[in-house]
């Protein structure tokens, strides 16, 4: 790819790129500097950018690693203990879904997911990935995958279900420097 | 049939069913309205998604973020510039010097002047000019100093596209003061200062590596100074400090795992 071209694509992208790195970082405030460091990682690549048939899958690829970089560099384990709402989807599975959900909620439930269940959503339900490309990015087996498809829609839907209610916890947006020691 | 999986009616509304499998939890769902509407809350949920992240909504980019990609690729058309200048100046000094010097030894010429050095030499030579103005100050050795070192690792490592690590090197009787990011031409150089028990200051240093790699420590002793560095990757990784500071030689060897993670 010539130069200007790479320039077209990378800019397309950019859209993209930012709302994959809220799915990661669950933060408005981190995900635009997320994007600054995958661009700085991947123009430092460009020949590899250059041989890439998939220009989005890898670039999400190197926004992953980045943000797992990271989390490792803070020192932060992100093993994140499953949210109430998460627990209370498993056991009581799909609630019904009021027809008067608001995207704006629908926005809030997803960014209260755990990581695991906001990125597999992302990747099939947003992105349009198959279960064997989403298992494959992620590093998992397929049947890992399914399962947090599953829980990952019961536990989203029970938290809009507990919006509709009024029940709703506010959210807050996690650094990485939060738990650092 | 009992009940489904709900992994399997969430593949269903996925479109990732077997046909076969796919059939049977279809025909089971126009008699349970139970599994019908399982299904289309699944549906539905993924409808939902998609119009709640939409791309449009990310669609207002900040302008820092195309300003990188232009920085990079204008440094990207440099190094074009550069490799080419290069390539053309070895093929015309192959000719000079078989012909002019009849020697066995190889120095290239190109246009009267020499072919510069190694990547990591230049950088290394770079770092030997500014450091003795650095190393002199006391109430602003560093930028931001190490009592920040979490910050001081995401804010030059954001700048490097590298994950960075301002190391203790308590083991090496060095103490860490702080950093401070320089300007190398259109370079970032991630400056991490440290002292010695003497309170000498030594510099272990990151910067992007323009030109070819050199993975085998290169060393220079200069105006009482002395240096090593080595390229790792895309960086390059350098020490510099009093040319009889025993620390130099000690740390040199393990630069790149000790100032990154890769």
């Amino acid at each position: 790819m010539a130069i200007p071209d790479i320039r077209r694509e990378f800019v397309s992208l950019l859209p993209r790129l930012r709302r994959f790195a809220l799915v990661l970082t669950g933060s408005v405030d981190q995900a635009d500097d997320l994007v600054q460091g995958t661009l700085l990682r991947a123009l430092d690549r460009i020949d590899q950018c250059r041989d890439s048939g998939h220009l989005d899958r890898w670039l999400f690829s190197i926004q992953k690693t980045v943000w797992l970089n990271t989390l490792r560099t803070a020192a932060l384990k992100r093993t994140e203990p499953l949210d109430d709402y998460d627990e209370m989807a498993a056991s009581d599975g799909v609630r019904s879904l009021e027809a008067s959900v608001t995207l704006s909620q629908v926005r809030a439930a997803f960014e209260r997911l755990s990581p695991d269940h906001r990125q597999v959503l992302f990747l099939v339900c947003v992105e349009g990935y198959s279960y064997s490309a989403a298992a494959e990015f992620l590093g998992v087996p397929i049947g890992t995958v399914m399962s947090r498809l599953a829980r990952g829609r019961a536990a989203l839907m029970a938290m809009m279900s507990i919006a509709e209610s009024g029940n709703v916890r506010p959210f807050r947006a996690r650094s990485p420097d939060a738990n650092a020691r | 049939m009992p009940m489904p999986d709900e992994t399997l009616l969430c593949a269903l509304a996925d479109g990732e069913l077997d046909a076969n499998v796919a059939g049977d939890i279809e025909a089971l769902a126009e008699r349970r309205p139970a599994v019908r509407e399982r299904i289309a809350l699944y549906r539905r949920s993924g409808d939902l998604l998609r119009a709640a992240l939409s791309e449009v909504d990310f669609a207002d980019v900040p302008r820092r973020l195309e300003d990188t990609i232009d920085r990079a690729l204008r440094r990207e058309q440099d190094r074009s510039k550069r490799r080419a200048w290069i390539r053309q100046g070895s093929l015309a000094a192959a000719l000079v010097v078989g012909v002019a010097l009849g020697t066995a030894t190889t120095r290239y010429v190109e246009h009267g002047a020499v072919l510069p050095r190694s990547a990591v030499a230049a950088a290394m030579h770079e770092v030997a000019e500014y450091h003795p103005v650095y190393a002199r100050e006391v109430e602003h050795l560093v930028e931001v100093p190490a009592s920040r070192r979490e910050h001081i690792e995401a804010w030059l490592g954001e700048r490097l596209g590298l994950a960075i690590k301002a190391p203790d090197l308590g083991a090496y009787g060095l103490t860490f003061r702080g950093a401070r990011l320089v300007a190398l031409h259109d370079q970032v150089l991630a400056q991490l200062m440290y002292t010695d028990e003497a309170e000498r200051r030594l510099a272990l240093c990151v910067t992007p590596l323009v030109g070819s790699p050199s993975e085998t420590i290169e060393t220079i002793v200069e105006n009482g100074l002395k240096l090593r560095g080595l390229s790792r990757g895309r960086h390059v990784f350098l020490v510099v400090g009093p040319a009889d500071a025993p620390a130099i030689d000690r740390v040199a060897p393990r630069l790149p795992t000790l100032l990154a993670s890769f």
